[in-house]
């Protein structure tokens, strides 16, 4: 490991490399210098000063943009409850308004270059949900809100923090290690109160908290430092196995372990829907990083199976799947939630009954469970196309940031927060509508409930830091080949980068150099 | 007609107006997307911006021509933790690493038994890159190359003419 720094003995037309960074240790590929780490005095190449102030103006449009459907809502509320405009229940969704307006400024002013679609497409999905929760539960809605400001704080932390993406990959253990003591906490310590039988929530005074939901994105960052670390064996060794076609066991087991223990705990906690999404999740990385059907194919017997031991084991996954298939066996009583969703869906129409017009409240949790259905009813097919239109965009930016990605571990990470939400949303939509059994599983920014919201916000943040790198590595680039001049094809500016700036006097050194060393 | 009151108007068409403020809103993100989609250059899709290219490897670890495309950072080794995983006895647990910095890409020799070759020569610090040239790590030969496919077919026919390096323990003067 010398860091000698002797250049090499090499052709004699060849500088010696560029000097180490500041630090005294190589900087972190993919994560560009902050201006304001403190750096020696004329130590700072000028590449690396305090970015320019840029504005991101798609994003403010887009804000206000997205933002409109929630206040016009709040609006035809107030003429539906025949309430004046500025009535303290309506406070929570201009409060909102204000907060995503505040968080694209602080992005601003700390020189966020990070996609600028991402903020507004969740700004509208997290109006949608507080506008709905105004109309289902007033009283719900400031703490909402309240969470919605700690999940921007959160995600504003993590954007504009002075880290980058690489501090994830290195302690991937420690977080898939916290995130697996959080839940064995609600074991030990878990209150259960809506009395749903599942002991789910961490209490601390008035504040719950629900570890599954920040376990979610622990395991997501696990998964792709793990499978980054273990990509070239998962995707060669089944070969050297040859003929037997078996899994690289010693390669496979922790993961299966990890795999094997949160769902456990799901399990033993009765939150299937989780379990459900960690399992997917778990696949689409797999798959990413393996490039193996194979894998999936496994893993999706494998599920079904511990799916049909679950239906035989558990009495309430049997009523899950036997209400799931025939609601009507008792609708006015053990299946009366998914009985009255079914009712309130099928009386929205098209249309919708309009916004405080129908009777969505006779489903039991409507606001955590079902505010898909409760737009359904209201607004009707049209405002539901238009929700799952959001997710599709919002899933769309996500896979974008990964397809832009030059590290593996953020292609993978991108990629597993974007299915995240991706697969959430399926597993809950479909829920209500009675295409699979109904699982415990939120909607991403729309249902109530802070823990979801947090863990929605975080990734928000996650996705927005890594499309930040990325967009300053590019600027940096640019400038670098805006400086050093034009009309040079893509490879002779590499070469040149890598021979240091300005020492390109006579232009000869076209890769003969290397003839030289033979 | 009188039936329909101002108010129940007003409702009718404030629904309206949300459905509209709705599909606005999506209709707007569409808008954006297209717009970036457009300004993006189409070269964003195109190969990597540099890959190491294996040109002769031990029978044991498959067949030259395999392209490892570099992003950040790539270690060559024996053992797991390494990126590229190389089963050559000659080969040490972590032999090299090929690493972006400040900008150009370095190969650096993380203390192997049998050294790191660019060239031909023996690295004794990290070294810079330049596309076309010949890495040899135990028995695996590699090529380092940046820029576009047609600067690629340039720089293979010029490592063609390179890669009879001496010094190379046991090299064959052949190349894929």
């Amino acid at each position: 490991m010398s860091q000698l720094l002797t250049p090499v003995q090499r052709p004699p037309e060849r500088p010696p490399p560029p000097p180490a960074a500041p630090q005294g240790r190589p900087a972190p590929p993919g994560r560009p210098r902050r201006g304001w780490r403190f750096r020696p005095a004329g130590a700072a190449p000028p590449a690396h000063r305090r970015p320019p102030l840029r504005g991101r103006w798609t994003e403010l449009l887009l804000l206000l943009v997205g933002l409109a459907p929630s206040l016009g809502g709040a609006v035809l509320l107030s003429a539906v409850w025949e309430r004046p405009q500025d009535d303290p229940r309506f406070w929570p969704v201009y409060g909102l308004t204000a907060l995503f307006l505040i968080s694209h400024l602080v992005l601003v002013a700390a020189r966020v270059r990070g996609d600028q679609l991402l903020l507004p497409l969740v700004a509208t999905l997290t109006g949608i949900g507080l506008l709905l929760l105004t109309r289902l539960a007033p009283a719900l809605a400031p703490r909402q809100l309240l969470w919605a400001v700690v999940g921007n704080v959160a995600m504003l932390v993590i954007v504009a923090g002075p880290w980058g993406t690489r501090l994830l990959e290195r302690y991937k253990y420690t977080y898939a290690a916290a995130g697996i003591a959080l839940v064995a906490l609600t074991l030990v310590f878990g209150v259960d109160p809506n009395g749903s039988g599942m002991r789910l929530w961490l209490g601390a005074g008035p504040v719950l908290f629900q570890p599954s939901e920040i376990l979610k994105v622990l395991l997501v960052v696990f998964f792709a430092g793990y499978l980054v670390e273990k990509r070239e064996v998962l995707a060669t060794q089944r070969l050297r196995w040859g003929p037997f076609r078996l899994p690289p066991f010693p390669y496979l087991a922790p993961l299966v372990a990890m795999w094997g223990l949160s769902l456990f705990l799901l399990v033993w906690q009765r939150d299937l829907g989780t379990a459900l999404l960690f399992f997917g999740v778990f696949l689409v990385m797999l798959y990413v990083a393996v490039g193996q059907a194979w894998y999936v194919l496994a893993g999706t017997v494998l599920f079904l199976a511990g799916g049909t031991v679950c239906y035989f084991l558990f009495a309430h996954v049997r009523l899950r799947v036997e209400l799931w298939l025939n609601p009507w066996v008792d609708p006015l009583n053990r299946s009366y939630q998914i009985a009255q969703a079914l009712y309130a869906t099928g009386s929205g129409g098209v249309m919708g009954a309009g916004l405080g017009q129908g009777y969505p409240l006779y489903i039991p949790a409507v606001y955590t469970d079902f505010p898909f259905v409760a737009l359904a009813e209201e607004g009707g097919l049209v405002a539901v196309l238009a929700l799952l239109l959001l997710y599709a965009l919002l899933i769309t930016r996500g896979l974008q940031v990964a397809l832009r990605a030059r590290l593996p571990f953020n292609r993978l990470l991108a990629t597993g927060l974007a299915s995240v939400f991706g697969l959430q949303t399926l597993v809950i939509v479909g829920g209500n509508l009675k295409v699979i059994p109904l699982t415990g599983v939120t909607l991403p920014f729309v249902s109530y409930g802070g823990s979801s919201l947090l863990a929605g916000f975080i990734i928000l943040g996650i996705l927005l830091r890594m499309s930040h790198e990325q967009n300053r590595e590019l600027e940096l680039e640019q400038a670098g080949a805006a400086d050093r001049g034009t009309r040079r094809d893509q490879g002779q500016r590499e070469r040149e980068r890598a021979l240091g700036d300005g020492t390109d006097g006579t232009d000869g050194t076209d890769g003969s150099g290397v003839a030289g060393g033979a | 007609m009188g039936l329909i009151t101002p108010t129940e108007w007003l409702v009718l068409g404030l629904r309206l107006v949300f459905v509209a403020l709705l599909y606005g809103a999506v209709a707007a993100a569409f808008l954006a997307l297209r717009r970036e989609l457009r300004r993006t250059p189409p070269a964003a899709g195109g190969p990597p911006p540099a890959r190491l290219v294996l040109t002769e490897v031990a029978p044991t670890d498959g067949r030259p021509g395999r392209s490892i495309p570099l992003f950040g950072e790539l270690t060559i080794g024996r053992r797991p933790p390494a990126d590229v995983l190389l089963r050559d006895d000659a080969v040490s647990g972590r032999h090299a690493r090929v690493a972006r910095q400040d900008g150009a890409w370095i190969v650096e020799d993380l203390g192997s038994t049998n050294g790191t070759f660019v060239n031909g020569q023996r690295l004794v610090g990290p070294a810079a890159l330049a596309s076309g040239d010949v890495l040899v790590t135990g028995s695996a030969t590699w090529r380092f190359e940046t820029g576009s496919p047609g600067g690629r077919q340039a720089a293979n026919e010029r490592a063609g003419a390179a890669a009879p390096a001496p010094g190379a323990g046991g090299q064959k003067g052949r190349s894929g």
